[in-house]
């Protein structure tokens, strides 16, 4: 991957994509070989990655303000003036950042009065209020309706474009993968593997009216073909060794 | 007048207890029962109010030995329950420990405490601190390790230290079952006090209920249980004050249909 790409990866369930993700964040160990980021092989050094998960997982105890101030309270070199800062600067640029989500006002809310929509826009903020180099989306949208999940897209490109952080995204939205990446990873399932890896290069911003174009559609299906592929032949290998085992 | 649904759940629930009291004076009058037996309510009510000067020092006292025997086991009992928490082999250690421990009534914990530090009050905050250690530990512990992983590895993933995950994620998630256990934990504190105090004490409500029912004066000891009763509520309503207070989100959490 390079700096500052937004890398999607789609595949069938079960191919490995969120593993991959917990391997790039330093959450699961890999068995055998080596992953690095940034030239430094991973878990030797901490580099404060940004993240967020389908399910949202606002700490229920805290304000909407206070979870996404969370990041600044552990990465350096926010942690360290976090006590004089928490108050003032941090403050305001959490309150901008939910602006630009759309929830100027929510700051001082607890999570369980937000909307599913809502709090995922608040994860969204706190993935993103340290200004990570990196930053890991496991399916942050799986959840939502499809109206929420479409104006998500456009204010989380809108983020991306401002910052350029280098986004690795996960998801089984093949519309989503089309229309926020910059390069699409098309995974098979068991053996888990890279079957395509495709660039995607609509002008950006991209707006609705993207997905609109033949070009656009003309890429979902193809993609949808070859995750149908992937499947077909996992199937398939799965019958052949089912028939071997009963022969 | 109107009146909120709240204000009327109340009345309903003080109106039950109420008529609980009144059915039991009814029984002792309707079916003449001595009240070397049973007294009547308003019998012992009056005599918790005649003897109050006398019976004072004995509740302050054993509201003191309870309220430091409760301070040490709430110290213990969360640091236990940390190490518990946080630790399998620890968990796995511990846990067959505790709950053997905790299953040996503290009726024959109270002479050994004796044997080691003579009668009096010693033994009655150390027993009403071995009675109230395990609900303790038990729940800092399940609290500490139901954490969702999600939560703690969305700390991970920006380097944080297991120190900081401890602090930021494990221990506000372990609040509400630590206070839970804290209003299980005070009212036990009172058991194990009273009863020490009744084998081992020249002072407290048990030593006072003891020496009236030597004496055959049912009242008196009916007097001191109500007492008791008063001081478990009293202490009781106050830990849940401060849970309202210090975790009020997670009892509201309720009203969250998406997790």
């Amino acid at each position: 991957m390079r700096s500052g790409d937004l890398v999607a990866m789609v595949g069938p369930s079960g191919c490995g994509k969120s593993t991959i993700l917990k391997l790039v964040a330093g959450l699961l160990r890999p068995t055998e070989g080596n992953v690095f980021v940034a030239g430094r092989e991973v878990g030797a050094e901490r580099i404060g990655i940004g993240m967020a998960f389908q399910n949202p997982t606002l700490l229920p105890w805290l304000s909407i303000r206070h979870n996404i101030m969370l990041p600044l309270k552990i990465v350096k070199p926010y942690a360290d003036t976090y006590r004089r800062d928490k108050d003032t600067v941090f403050r305001e640029r959490a309150e901008a950042l939910l602006a630009r989500v759309g929830l100027a006002g929510f700051g001082d809310r607890k999570p369980w009065e937000l909307s599913g929509g809502m709090l995922q826009r608040a994860n969204l903020c706190r993935a993103l209020i340290h200004a990570p180099k990196l930053l890991m989306l496991d399916e942050p949208f799986g959840a939502l309706d499809q109206f929420t999940r479409e104006e998500l897209w456009s204010v989380l490109q809108d983020l991306y474009l401002e910052t350029r952080p280098t986004v690795f995204l996960v998801t089984h939205d093949l519309r989503e993968a089309a229309f926020l990446a910059s390069r699409i990873l098309v995974m098979s399932a068991r053996p888990g593997r890279v079957v395509e890896d495709r660039v995607v290069d609509f002008a950006r911003p991209r707006t609705l009216e993207t997905t609109f174009t033949d070009a656009f559609g003309g890429l979902t299906n193809e993609l949808r073909r070859l995750i149908f592929q992937a499947r077909h032949e996992q199937a398939g290998a799965a019958r052949t060794a089912a028939q071997e085992t009963a022969a | 007048m109107k009146l909120t649904r709240r204000t009327r759940d109340h009345i309903k629930s003080a109106a039950c207890i109420v008529a609980m009291f009144v059915v039991w004076e009814l029984a002792c009058v309707a079916f003449r029962i001595s009240p070397i037996v049973l007294p009547r309510p308003t019998a012992v009510i009056s005599t918790l109010i005649v003897q109050m000067p006398a019976l004072w020092p004995h509740i302050l006292q054993t509201l003191a030995t309870t309220m430091l025997g409760f301070l040490l086991g709430t110290v213990i009992g969360v640091a236990l329950g940390a190490f518990v928490g946080v630790s399998r082999s620890a968990y796995n250690t511990a846990y067959p420990l505790l709950v053997g421990f905790s299953s040996i009534p503290k009726v024959a914990v109270v002479p050994i405490f004796v044997l080691w530090f003579g009668s009096g009050t010693v033994p009655a905050v150390l027993t009403a601190m071995t009675t109230c250690i395990f609900p303790i530990v038990v729940n800092v512990a399940t609290g500490l390790a139901t954490t969702e992983p999600e939560m703690e590895d969305v700390l991970k993933a920006l380097g944080a230290s297991r120190r900081q995950v401890l602090w930021n994620v494990s221990l506000p998630r372990a609040m509400p079952y630590f206070f839970a256990s804290l209003k299980v934990a005070v009212t036990l504190a009172f058991v194990g006090t009273v009863l020490s105090e009744t084998v081992a004490a020249n002072r407290g409500i048990g030593t006072v209920m003891m020496m009236a029912t030597a004496s055959f004066d049912v009242p008196l000891v009916f007097a001191g249980l109500f007492a008791l009763a008063l001081l478990g509520i009293l202490l009781y309503v106050v830990f849940a004050g401060i849970e309202q207070r210090v975790c009020g989100w997670a009892t509201r959490k309720q009203d969250l249909a998406v997790a």
